[in-house]
């Protein structure tokens, strides 16, 4: 019973989705990149969970929070600059 | 005697009501262009809607509370926007594109027509407004307490609850959106500068440097500024932090603000500029720690209180009004944009499933009308309710991520999951948030005997497991259903 209901639903999908250009995904290279904030702030923090050594008078763990909070900017910079979808739409611009 | 800080506070109040109002200007509030700004909001715009999110009262006055009564558990306010901006940039632009296409005003739409079911609408909206009642009470709730303690007690939290209800029922109904985003920018001014000046200020008076402060803090309360043993334990903040940001653009007004954009790029430029711009939520965290030694004795929900306190014993009532003002706004601008989606879905996704016959007028005139109901429901529960800040928001998180992975599958090119399998996965996870979150049960009692981290998983994070394992075994299922088909040669009708 349920199953049927639900074959219209699969069958209209193809027409809702008129080419998008980034069908393909993004690059392996693109996602290691995005994954380097995960890592940063949900591997890393468990190996700098402490007080001790302040850094530059910063506690050791709000240090490390607060240098990927700066990385994640530079890692979005790049994939945006690496992104070839960026590069495409520029060039359409000019 | 004239009360100074409360001069300041209702002169911001009445500038806010007039940018609100004045949004309005030549446009005729049809449905569209009442909700998502017709679609024409340009970078600037949908960047501080988009930003504002952060700088809320949540921000400003919990994120001081938090960071005075639990130390370095403030540092996922900083940690989980990050995360969500990573995946924003893949996520916005075709969630933007699909609702530009199918003229999509509302979150539960956009679910209601990837899936091909008004009934998952009608879930994914009662999903939402869960989550943002007790959002929108904190806003209130917050509001209450800037307005009575920079006033010196003189209007009483529940006189300004009121007062902000009315302000905020008032431009909402008039300028919708338009209200809402000319108000996020004065917001977005003043709170910076208040923010910067008391993260700079106060812990250089206090104690002459940074890291005199830290150094002090560590002293009295030795490892306070890393995470603990247990309760907000690493455990806790890596669930929290994940949960979080998968959950950050889930919330129907931060969805449906990002449908007033223009153009998608503007999504992925804001990815990189963002974590800086929330970066400056750390000194709203220095100044909930310089709280810490200098106003000690706050318990349970006054942490709420430390920013004020501090602000109090420091600065003149001048500046005290500043601060309220700054404060007033963070939790009008959010509490519009809130109101404003709950009313939109009620009206849209709820209401019109039930009447058929209903046209984008009159729905447009339903959800007005229906601002003032929700702005009453949400003062009601600002009056009684009696959680921290943080803990209000972090129930809505809870809630409200379940909706993230049906969201991601809808985005695939072959969704392996259908309305069903969506319908039962999130169910399980609200479920499970309702009932082990609200404290009908403990993890204990159902699972005894697991390791004590196991318990410390944020209760959002377990019912996003369950769901998860639902939706696999929707998909694995749905998988065995299709080859059977093919192998038969038979497709039902």
């Amino acid at each position: 019973m349920q199953r049927q209901k639900t074959v219209p639903a699969v069958a209209d999908q193809p027409s809702a989705r008129p080419g998008s250009p980034r069908e393909a995904g993004p690059s392996t290279l693109l996602l290691s990149l995005a994954a380097l904030p995960f890592i940063g702030f949900l591997v890393g923090v468990t190996f700098v969970n402490r007080v001790t050594p302040f850094i530059f008078g910063f506690p050791c763990l709000l240090a490390w929070v607060l240098l990927w909070i700066v990385l994640t900017s530079i890692v979005m910079g790049a994939i945006y600059r690496l992104d070839p979808d960026n590069a495409i739409k520029e060039e359409v611009e000019q | 005697m004239i009360n100074v800080p409360l001069l300041i506070i209702g002169a911001m109040a009445v500038v806010a009501l007039y940018l609100g109002l004045r949004a309005r200007k030549g446009r005729q509030m049809g449905l569209e262009q009442w909700a998502v700004g017709q679609r024409g909001f340009g970078s600037f715009l949908v960047f501080l809607l988009m930003a504002g999110e952060i700088y809320t009262t949540v921000a400003f006055l919990g994120g001081s509370g938090f960071a005075y009564g639990r130390g370095a558990a403030v540092y996922y306010i900083l940690s989980y926007p990050c995360l969500a901006y990573v995946i924003s940039y893949w996520l916005l632009p075709p969630i933007w594109r699909y609702a530009k296409q199918h003229n999509l005003v509302t979150q539960a739409s956009f679910f209601a027509e990837k899936y091909d079911s008004p009934a998952l609408g009608v879930l994914v909206s009662l999903v939402g407004l869960a989550a943002l009642v007790p959002y929108l009470v904190l806003q209130f709730k917050g509001l209450g307490i800037i307005v009575a303690t920079a006033s010196n007690g003189v209007v009483s939290p529940a006189l300004a609850i009121w007062i902000g209800a009315v302000l905020v029922a008032a431009y909402v109904s008039i300028s919708g959106v338009h209200g809402a985003a000319w108000t996020a920018v004065l917001k977005d001014i003043v709170v910076l500068v208040v923010i910067l000046f008391l993260g700079f200020y106060l812990p250089l008076h206090h104690y002459g440097s940074f890291s005199a402060m830290f150094a002090a803090i560590e002293d009295a309360k030795p490892g306070f500024l890393s995470l603990q043993q247990s309760g907000t334990s690493l455990v806790w903040f890596d669930s929290t932090v994940l949960l979080a940001g998968l959950g950050f653009y889930m919330w129907p007004h931060t969805f449906s603000s990002l449908y007033t954009a223009r153009d998608h790029r503007v999504f992925r430029k804001n990815a990189i500029i963002l974590p800086l711009y929330q970066l400056i939520l750390v000194f709203v965290a220095f100044v909930g720690f310089a709280a810490i030694l200098k106003v000690p004795g706050l318990q349970a929900s006054n942490v709420d209180l430390s920013l004020f306190r501090l602000s109090i014993d420091t600065f003149d009532p001048w500046m005290i009004g500043l601060i309220g003002a700054a404060g007033m706004l963070t939790a009008l601008v959010p509490g519009a944009m809130i109101t404003m989606a709950v009313a939109t879905t009620v009206a849209n996704n709820v209401y019109r499933v039930v009447n058929n016959n209903a046209d984008d007028g009159s729905t447009a005139r339903l959800a007005k009308l229906l601002v003032p109901v929700v702005t009453l429901v949400a003062v009601y529960f600002a009056l009684t309710a009696n959680n921290t800040i943080v803990a209000l928001q972090l129930t809505g998180y809870s809630l409200i991520t379940q909706l993230f992975p049906a969201l991601l599958l809808s985005l695939l090119p072959n969704n392996p999951v259908t309305k069903v399998g969506v319908f039962i996965g999130t169910a399980v996870g609200v479920t499970t948030v309702a009932v082990f979150g609200f404290g009908y049960l403990h993890l204990q009692q159902v699972l005894p005997g697991l390791p004590q981290a196991a318990y410390e998983v944020n209760v959002g994070f377990v019912g996003l497991v369950l769901n998860v394992v639902v939706l696999a075994i929707a998909a694995a299922a749905g998988r065995a259903g299709e080859k059977n088909r093919l192998a038969t040669g038979r497709y039902p009708e």
